[in-house]
C-alpha cells in the first residue's frame, strides 16, 4: 500500500522527480566514468611499465636495490630458480642481467644500462621485439639499442658500438657489437640511455660466470602479487624479495596521487549534488505540510509518514542510480574495449610522465558497488533533516496551512 | 524596482536561499581549490625546471641538443658572453663544458651528464650552491673537486672525500677519465636530474678532453615571471647580431617543449573540471528554481492579473536567480579567495609523496595559485549558469493565463 502511495506521489511532480533523479544519475554517471578510468589506467600501467622496466616482483641480491652494481649478483641456474616455478601462482619468471657501462660511438659517449636478457623469453614477456623500429631483434653477438641512445651516438643499423666498464669483482669489460637493431619506448627518455643483448653476451662481457642482477617473477594476477611476494620470501631467506611498489616508488606515488586527486573531485561532485538534494527534499517536506497534517489527521500514524517519505527518497535514489547506470555501463563496457587513445599535447605529455596515452577503463562490481552505496548513502543524510521536521509537525497548525514547528 | 522586489522575493524564503547559496559557495571553493592546486603544481613543476635544468635562455651551436658530440662548441662565444653582460635584463649568465660518461666508485657505476662549470658564474645561475645538503660547492682550491647528487652519492656509497672516477670519449674516440674527489653533495626536487647529472670544474674537465671551449651558456633573467615571453624575446633579438648562424637560442620552451605545453594543458583540464560543477549546479539551480515558481503560480498569476507583462514576470524571474547567482558566486570567490590565501601561507605539505613528485621535480610544500582571471571565469560561469537554469522555470509561468494561474492549488 506504502509502496503505491510513495510511487503515485512521485508522479504528482514527474518534472521534479525526473530532474532530482538525473542530478543523481549524473553524479553517478561522471564518478563511474573518472573512477573507471582512473583504475583502468593504474592496471594499465602498472603492467606496462612493470613489464618493460621493473617486473612485478623481483628476486635480488640484499644489496642490489641500493647499489645496483655489477658485483651484488644472484645465481642465474634452473636448479635456484625451480622453487619459484613449481608455485602455482607464479606464471613465469624472467633473468635480467643489468649493468652501467660506457657506450661509445665514433664521436661521442655515453654511459648507459646494459640490460642482459633471453631473447624469447622476454620478448614473450614484454614484446620488446614488436618495439624494434629498424633492423632485426637481439641476435647473438648483436646488440639492440634504444631509439634515443642511437640518435646520439649518431649510430644506425650496421655500425660498431663499444661498451666498456666495470664488470664482475673488478675485472675489466669491453666489447665491440655490431647494432642489429634499434628499438624505441613510448616513453621518451626511456630509451635514450639503454641497450640490450642477449644474456650469454651480458655474462661473457661482464664475466659474471653465469650470475644475474634478478629474476623477474610475473604472479598469475595483480591481485595474487602480494601472497607470492610472502611466499618466495620465505623460499629465498639470502635474497631480497622486492614487489614492484618498492622497485618503483615513485609509479606507486604517483597513483595514489592521482587517485586521491581524482577521489577529491568526486567528494566535492557529491557534495554539489547533495545540496541540491538536500534542497528539493525539504522543499518536497515543506510544500506537504499541509497533506501531512491531513493523513495524519485521518488517521495515519508519525511513523508511517516517515516511511512514506523515505519510500519515495529511496525511489527518487533508485530511479537516478538505474538512470546512471543505464548510460555508465554500456560507455565503461565500449571503452573497456576501445580505450580513448590520445593525442597531440596531452598524449606528449603522458609520455613525458612516463605514462602511455591510452586511457583504457576497467568494469569492476567493486566500483560500481561503492559509487551506488556513496549516492544512497548521500540520499540518507539529505533526508535526516525533512524527517525530523516531519516528527516535529504541529497537526494544527499545519492543518491550518501555518508553520508547523518552532 | 524589479531588482529590489527580486531581492525581497529571495528572502522570503531563508532556507531555500540559504541552500543554493551553500551549494554555490560549497562547489566554488571546492573547485578553486582544486584548480589552485594544479596550477601551483604545474607552476612549481615549470619553475623548478627552469631554475635548475633549462634556466630561462640557452645558447648552443645548433644541432647540439640532439647529436651532442664532444667537438660541437659554440663559434666564438666571447661577443656573446660580453653582450649578456652588458644586457640590463640579464641577471647571471653560465658558460658549461659538457659531456656523457660515467662515474664509478669502487661499489658502483652510473652514466651520468658532466657539467663542467665556472664555480662563480653556475652558482649565479642555478640555485645548485645553497642547495647542498652536505659539503662545498666547488671553488678553485684542490685538486679535481667533483659535486654529486644525493641520489648518486647513496648508489655509489659515497661520502664527503670519497674518490670517484669519472669516465668519457675524449674529442679522439679514445676512452679517457681521472679520479676527483667529492667535495658535496647537491639535491634537487627533480629524482630524474639527481640520478643523472654532476658538476665539476669545467678547467678539469677540458684538461681531460683535450678541448678548449664552451658547449652551452645559460641565462638566467632578472624577470621571473614565465608566462611572459617579452624579456626572453627582447635578450634573444640583442643575441642574434653577435652570435652566427652556427649557434642557436632557445628559450626554456623550446629546450623542454613539454613544460610549455604542460601550461596549455592545464587550462583546457581546468575549464573541464568547472564545466563538470556548473552542470551539477545547474541541475540543482533548475530544480529548486521549478520548485520556487511552481509554489508561486498564484503569485505571479496575480502579478499578471494586476497589470504586470508577462515580459516584466519573465524578468523577475531571471533577476531572482542572477541575484542569486552572483551573491552566491562572490560569496564563494571571497571564500576560496581566504581560503588561498592561508594556503598560500602555509603551503600543502605532501611529504607522503615526496618520491612520487620528486619524479616530476616538485617540491613537497606546494603553494596553491589562482590568478585573478581565474577567480573571474568562475564567477561569471555560476552567475551565468544560474541565470540560464531560471531559463526553463521562467518559461513554464508565461505559458499560463493570468486566469489560470490565479486558481492554481498546490
Amino acid at each position: 500500500m506504502l509502496l503505491s502511495l510513495a510511487w503515485r506521489n512521485l508522479w504528482r511532480q514527474k518534472r521534479r522527480t525526473l530532474l532530482t533523479a538525473s542530478a543523481l544519475a549524473l553524479a553517478l554517471l561522471l564518478s563511474l566514468l573518472t573512477r573507471s578510468l582512473q583504475e583502468g589506467t593504474y592496471d594499465s600501467n602498472i603492467d606496462n611499465a612493470a613489464r618493460l622496466s621493473t617486473g612485478l616482483i623481483q628476486i635480488q641480491h640484499p644489496e642490489f636495490r641500493q647499489s645496483h652494481s655489477i658485483d651484488h649478483l644472484i645465481p642465474g641456474s634452473a636448479p635456484f630458480i625451480a622453487p619459484a616455478l613449481s608455485l602455482t601462482q607464479v606464471s613465469m619468471a624472467l633473468p635480467r642481467l643489468e649493468a652501467c657501462a660506457l657506450a661509445a660511438g665514433e664521436h661521442s659517449s655515453k654511459g648507459i644500462v646494459v640490460m642482459g636478457v633471453p631473447p624469447e623469453q622476454e620478448n614473450h614477456y614484454s614484446g620488446l621485439a614488436a618495439r624494434v623500429i629498424e633492423g632485426d631483434y637481439l641476435k647473438p653477438g648483436q646488440i639492440l639499442v634504444g631509439e634515443g641512445l642511437a640518435r646520439h651516438l649518431g649510430l644506425s643499423v650496421g655500425d660498431e658500438m663499444a661498451l666498456y666498464g666495470q664488470g664482475y669483482r673488478g675485472q675489466t669489460a669491453a666489447g665491440l657489437y655490431a647494432v642489429g637493431g634499434i628499438v624505441r619506448f613510448a616513453m621518451p627518455g626511456f630509451d635514450s640511455a639503454l641497450a640490450y643483448l642477449p644474456i650469454e653476451s651480458a655474462q661473457h662481457l661482464f664475466g659474471t660466470d653465469g650470475q644475474i642482477s634478478s629474476w623477474l617473477i610475473q604472479p598469475t594476477g595483480l591481485e595474487a602479487l602480494s601472497p607470492v611476494t610472502t611466499t618466495l620470501g620465505e623460499l629465498y631467506p639470502e635474497q631480497r624479495v622486492l614487489d614492484w611498489e618498492t622497485l618503483a616508488p615513485e609509479m606507486s606515488q604517483q597513483i595514489q596521487m592521482d587517485r586521491a586527486g581524482g577521489q577529491f573531485m568526486i567528494f566535492l561532485l557529491y557534495g554539489v549534488v547533495g545540496f541540491g538534494l538536500f534542497a528539493t527534499l525539504m522543499m518536497m517536506t515543506l510544500e506537504r505540510r499541509r497533506e501531512f497534517a491531513v493523513m495524519m489527521a485521518t488517521g495515519m500514524t508519525r511513523l508511517k509518514l516517515v516511511k512514506l517519505v523515505m519510500t519515495e527518497s529511496l525511489f527518487i535514489g533508485a530511479l537516478g542510480i538505474v538512470m546512471g547506470l543505464a548510460v555508465a555501463l554500456p560507455l565503461i563496457a565500449w571503452f573497456t574495449r576501445h580505450p580513448i587513445r590520445l593525442s597531440g599535447d596531452a598524449a606528449r605529455m603522458m609520455l613525458e610522465l612516463g605514462w602511455e596515452p591510452v586511457m583504457p577503463m576497467v568494469l569492476s562490481v567493486q566500483l560500481v558497488a561503492d559509487q551506488i552505496a556513496i549516492v544512497m548513502a548521500l540520499l540518507l543524510i539529505c533526508l535526516v533533516y525533512p524527517i525530523i521536521r516531519i516528527v516535529r509537525l504541529k497537526l494544527v497548525n499545519a492543518l491550518k496551512g501555518g508553520d508547523d514547528a518552532d | 524596482m524589479l531588482i529590489k522586489l527580486a531581492w525581497r522575493n529571495l528572502w522570503r524564503n531563508p532556507l531555500r536561499t540559504g541552500i543554493l547559496l551553500a551549494t554555490m559557495v560549497f562547489g566554488l571553493t571546492g573547485v578553486i581549490t582544486l584548480m589552485g592546486f594544479l596550477t601551483g603544481m604545474y607552476a612549481n613543476m615549470i619553475d623548478n625546471a627552469i631554475a635548475w635544468q633549462t634556466s630561462h635562455l640557452q645558447v648552443q651551436r645548433a644541432g647540439y641538443r640532439d647529436n651532442p658530440e664532444l667537438d660541437r662548441i659554440i663559434v666564438s662565444p666571447t661577443p656573446i658572453l660580453a653582450a649578456l653582460e652588458r644586457h640590463p635584463r640579464v641577471a647571471a649568465v653560465s658558460p658549461r663544458f659538457l659531456t656523457q660518461g660515467m662515474v664509478a666508485s669502487a661499489r658502483s657505476t652510473r652514466g651520468v651528464l658532466i657539467r663542467g662549470v665556472d664555480p662563480v658564474a653556475e652558482a649565479l645561475v642555478t640555485p645548485v650552491a645553497s642547495h647542498l645538503i652536505e659539503g662545498q660547492w666547488l671553488d678553485e682550491h684542490g685538486r679535481n673537486p667533483v659535486v654529486v647528487s644525493h641520489r648518486t652519492a647513496e648508489r655509489l656509497k659515497l661520502r664527503l672525500g670519497s674518490k670517484v672516477v669519472i669516465t668519457f670519449s675524449d674529442h679522439s674516440g679514445e676512452v679517457t677519465g681521472a679520479a676527483f674527489r667529492v667535495r658535496g653533495l647537491f639535491q634537487t626536487p627533480s629524482s630524474q636530474f639527481d640520478d643523472s647529472n654532476l658538476y665539476v670544474r669545467h678547467g678539469d674537465l677540458q684538461a681531460l678532453a683535450g678541448l678548449e671551449g664552451v658547449h652551452e651558456i645559460a641565462v638566467r633573467l632578472t624577470e621571473s615571471n614565465f608566462r611572459d615571453s617579452q624579456d626572453l624575446d627582447a635578450v634573444r633579438r640583442s643575441l642574434e647580431p653577435v652570435s652566427t648562424a652556427e649557434n642557436r637560442i632557445d628559450a626554456w620552451g623550446e629546450i623542454q617543449p613539454m613544460l610549455a605545453s604542460i601550461l596549455s594543458q592545464s587550462g583546457v583540464s581546468n575549464g573541464i573540471i568547472l564545466g563538470v560543477y556548473v552542470t551539477a549546479m545547474g541541475l540543482g539551480i533548475i530544480n529548486i528554481m521549478l520548485m520556487s515558481v511552481f509554489e508561486r503560480t498564484r503569485e505571479f498569476g496575480m502579478l499578471m492579473a494586476i497589470g504586470m507583462p508577462k515580459g516584466q514576470v519573465f524578468v523577475l524571474i531571471l533577476l531572482e536567480t542572477t541575484l542569486l547567482g552572483c551573491a552566491g558566486g562572490l560569496l564563494g570567490v571571497v571564500l576560496s579567495a581566504l581560503l588561498m590565501k592561508v594556503l598560500a601561507h602555509t603551503g600543502i605539505n605532501l611529504q607522503m609523496m615526496a618520491e612520487g613528485l620528486a619524479a616530476f621535480g616538485v617540491d613537497t610544500l606546494l603553494y596553491p595559485r589562482v590568478e585573478l582571471t581565474e577567480y573571474l571565469m568562475v564567477f561569471v560561469t555560476v552567475a551565468a549558469t544560474a541565470m540560464i537554469a531560471a531559463l526553463y522555470p521562467a518559461r513554464q509561468i508565461l505559458r499560463k493565463q493570468p486566469v489560470d494561474a490565479m486558481s492554481e492549488k498546490h
